[in-house]
This record gives structure tokens, sequence and C-alpha cells, in this order.
């Protein structure tokens, strides 16, 4: 068993502690997750600003 | 960190058995240049026989042998030692990990930049409220934003950081804007605990809260907890924070829920050490009736390993409970909460008013308890006062029925030497209210749940998270590193 034993008002926070458990693992994930779809969608969005310069480019010189 | 990639602050069960002093936190002066209204020591002036350079490095050797993993160097202000730097470096020699607490006044370039040379891993500053509140219980013009600004360079210059918060009466009502100016600092833990009614806290005892006033603080912290995470904050309750209530579970694991207070430690795996060489089993709790004795009288290791005083003074079983402790359903469990919380408020431990469970035991009889001074503290350091404890009607709620108990008499601390020692008791996390309970429970004795059929659907809700976390994984992990599948058609 290992525990984080008591915390005297005196010392200073456990500053070296991780945060564990279920919660603190979804919120990671969540954030991760979130932290991609905006990266994806920012590149998405300007991939697609390429693609209409070019059809626009295209259509032009018809 | 240790090998295993675990804080050094935490026990383990060889720990308990080996007797290691897994933490010390030392007062390595009483010079201060803040006049904290809530200072327990009394901090101001160096004591005047205080240990000398040559007997501090003789403590860090001593403490080394006997496999001490942290110190914490506080004051008074640690940094008001000519040589704290010398004691640093000797720390780090042995592989301790090293931090000072700190009121972060004048905690200039020089000093940060010498304190990383000597090889200083982390700083923790208290912050007590915004700016006005807190120079104001700090006794300083200013001292808010040098706290700052302490927190800010440290962080910048590599060291871990943390804040901590004493909780009073005034301070309750800014928590919120506290958490929101340490995340901007960049402070990672903030460790929280109730003002203590000790020292210059007993001549201004308008500054504590009163335990009914934990009705309204424990909601709030509980919700401090998760904006904390979200902020990257790690919230953690000091020792007079709790117990049992609906929030436990969040105290005392850094997320792991089934983890819960157990009885005080006190000179079990922590040493608190005064300037002048006093040893006690924590360093909060008063000189008188809690030293083990003084390092420049016996080998530190001896009254570490011998001294009955280390313990005596704590509670050790339900015979030592009294008031409303004593009939409580944790009593064993809990036995009173911090030793140091009830001593300094009733001259004894084993009755904690400031107990979360306990108010919202009272609250359904229409009851609350508060504090009332009835003597001042003696001027000197860890001195306690006198406080009576008064159990009224709640107003605006219809009287109780039945008697209204009256404070039990003074008396003695228990004082005798510690029974053997066991594990502390484990308890089971009612998964349908977040209470613990005994593990041999059947029926939740709060809520009324079948305890097994709470716990199946639990584990039922914990597998449908880790697939969904899991799946998200994966596909995020696709994304990075594989080919996309190319359409069919």
């Amino acid at each position: 068993m290992v525990r984080s034993g008591p915390l005297p008002p005196y010392g200073e926070a456990i500053q070296q502690a991780v945060a564990s458990g279920d919660l603190a693992k979804m919120k990671a994930v969540a954030k991760d997750a979130e932290a991609f779809l905006a990266r994806a969608g920012t590149a998405l969005g300007a991939l697609k600003t390429e693609i209409a310069k070019l059809e626009k480019k295209g259509k032009s010189r018809k | 960190m240790d090998a295993a990639g675990e804080p050094a602050r935490l026990n383990s069960a060889a720990d308990l058995l080996a007797r290691v002093p897994v933490h010390v936190v030392w007062e390595i002066t009483l010079a201060c240049n803040l006049k904290c209204q809530h200072c327990g020591s009394r901090a101001g002036r160096p004591r005047p026989d205080e240990l000398t350079t040559a007997e501090c490095l003789d403590v860090v050797r001593r403490l080394a042998r006997l496999g001490t993993r942290e110190i914490t160097l506080i004051g008074g202000e640690a940094y008001l030692r000519s040589d704290w730097t010398e004691i640093v470096r000797e720390i780090r020699r042995h592989g301790i990990y090293c931090a000072v607490q700190t009121g972060g006044r004048n905690f200039t370039e020089r000093r940060l930049a010498a304190a990383v040379a000597a090889g200083l891993q982390g700083l923790g500053v208290s912050i007590d409220g915004p700016p006005e509140l807190h120079d104001r219980l700090r006794g300083v013009p200013g001292s808010y934003a040098m706290a700052i600004d302490a927190l800010v360079r440290a962080k910048a210059a590599g060291l871990r950081t943390s804040a901590n918060t004493t909780i009073g009466r005034q301070t309750l009502e800014h928590l919120p804007a506290i958490l929101e100016r340490i995340a901007a600092a960049g402070v990672t833990h903030w460790q929280l605990q109730l003002t203590v009614a000790m020292g210059n806290a007993v001549d201004h005892d308008d500054i504590l809260l009163q335990p009914y006033q934990l009705r309204e603080l424990m909601p709030l912290l509980a919700d401090l907890y998760h904006q904390g995470m979200d902020r990257g904050v790690l919230l953690m309750m000091g020792n007079n924070v709790g117990y049992f209530g609906p929030y436990e579970h969040l105290w005392r694991g850094h997320g792991a829920e089934a983890e819960h207070w157990t009885p005080c430690t006190a000179g079990q795996t922590v040493i608190g050490l005064e300037s002048d060489g006093t040893l006690k089993g924590c360093p909060s709790l008063a000189t008188e009736g809690y030293a083990g004795g003084n390092v420049r009288n016996l080998p530190l290791e001896e009254i570490w390993l011998h001294s009955e005083r280390l313990h005596a003074g704590r509670v050790h079983s339900v015979e030592d409970l009294w008031g409303f402790c004593r009939g409580c359903y944790y009593a064993e469990a809990c036995r009173g909460g911090c030793t140091w919380m009830a001593d300094s408020l009733l001259g004894r431990p084993g009755n904690n008013p400031y107990c979360h469970y306990r108010v919202l035991e009272l609250e359904k009889r229409g009851l609350r308890e508060r504090v009332v001074k009835t003597k001042d503290a003696p001027d000197r350091a860890f001195a306690i006062g006198e406080f009576a404890l008064v159990t009224e009607p709640i107003p605006g709620v219809a009287a109780a029925r039945g008697t209204v108990a009256a404070a039990e008499p003074r008396s003695g601390r228990p004082d005798r030497p510690p029974a053997a020692g066991g594990p502390p008791p484990i308890l089971a996390l009612c998964r349908a209210c977040d209470c613990f309970v005994w593990p041999d429970e059947v029926a939740c004795p709060h809520c009324g749940a079948d305890l097994a059929a709470a716990a199946a659907a639990w584990e039922e809700d914990v597998r449908r998270r880790a697939g969904l976390v899991a799946e998200l994984e994966r596909l995020m992990e696709d994304a990075r590193s594989g080919p996309i599948p190319a359409a069919v058609g």
C-alpha cells in the first residue's frame, strides 16, 4: 500500500504528485482529442481554401 | 521522484514498519519579515539558541541515514538565515528532495539564483487572498505582489512551484479568485488548510472560520478541485481539512478515489524540527507536550526511534475520543482528524468540530457548532489559548428536539505510550452517494443504497468509460501514424 501520508500545513504541497484516476484520464484524452481536432480543423480549413483558389484559377482559364 | 517515479513523500507499509522519517519539515530559523495574523509560531525574531551551521549539517546527515526522502525548509523565513543555501546543498548532496515553503517577501533574484545553484528543487508560496486581504493578513503592504512574483520567477528558473492557502473566515469567498491567479502564475499544486487557533491566530480569533461554515466551504472546495484539474492545478487538502463527508474521495488520492483519511501519523513518518533543535512528531503541533527531545542533548536517531513523547499526545484508540467524535460512525477510522486542530482549539485531541461529516450530521438535527475564545494564548511560539465549543440551533431552522449538547470540560491530553501498531482501517466507497462505509456493510448507512448493486453499476460505468477512452486513443493514433485507408468505390 502506498499513501500520500500526512500533509502538515506548515509544509508545501506534494509537488511531484500527478493527478490519477478515471476522471483525470478522461479529461486528458478529451483534451488531446480536442487539440487534435482543432489542428485538423485548422489544416482542413486551410486546405479547402487552397482547393477553392485552384478551382477558381482553373475556371478563369476556361 | 524516486526510482519508481513516485513522489518522494509517498509512504509505503515498509516505511511505517521501519519508522522511516520520510518527510521532515524543518524550521531553520524563526526570523521572519512578515507579521502574519495567523502565524502559529509567532515568527519574527530568531530564537536565541538556533542550531549552528555545523549542527544543521549534522542533522541532515543523520536524517539521510534514517532514510528521509524529502525536507521542507520553513521559518519564520528560511532564507533569512545566512547559511540556508549551505543547508540546501547538503540536503541535495544526500539525494533528498528539498523545497522551501515561504511568504515570498524579498525573495530576490540573488536569493533565487543562489537557491537554484545549491540544488533547491521546489518553492511553495503562501497566498491567502487577493492583494488587499493577503497584505492585511500578512501584515506587510506589497507582500501579495512579491509572493506572486516569487512564484513566477521560481517557475521560470525551473523550480517546481506550489501554493499554500490558509482558509479563514475572510478567505473563503476569495478562493475561486486565488485559483485563477495561481493558475496564471503557473502553479501546479495547491495545498489548502484551515487557519488554526494557535499563536497569533488566537490573538486575532476573528479570522478563524467557524465550524458550521464547512457547510459552505466543502462544496466550494469540491468545485475548485474539478476546476483546478481543468486548469492544471492539483488541489490537496492539508491534514485539518475533512473528514468523511461526500467529498472525502476527492481529497487524499490525487484522483484515486478509494483513498481516504487515516488517523494522525504524527511521529510515524513525519518529523517537525524547530530551529533550536527541538524534535516533534509534526511541525504544527505545540512544543509543550509534544516535543520528543532536542538534538543537542540526544542523538536525533535516539529521539526519533525511542521518544514516547513523539507519540504520546495523539489519539491511539477510540477510548481517547470524546464529545461528538466518540460516538461517530467513523470513530475508529478517523480518530478525531488532525491532532493539531483539536488540541490547539480545545486543549486535547480527540474531538474535532472542524469536520464536514459532523457538520452535516448536526444539521440533520437542526444544530450547528461555533467556537468562542475564552482565554488568550501566551506570548510564545506554538502557544495555544482556550476556546469554548457552543452547540446551538441553526438560525432560521426549527428548534432541534432533544438535548443540546454542551462542550465537555477540558482535561489533560492522553499521556500513554503508543499501542501496538497496525495498518489503519480501510473503508469502502458507496458508489451511490460517494461516502465511505465500513467494508462489512450491506446497505449504505448514509443513503440506503444496496452497496453491491451500486458497485456493480459503477463498474459497468467504468468499463463503458474505459471503452470510450480506448476508442478515442485508437482513432488519434491511427490518424497520426498510419496511412488513411483508401475509400472504396
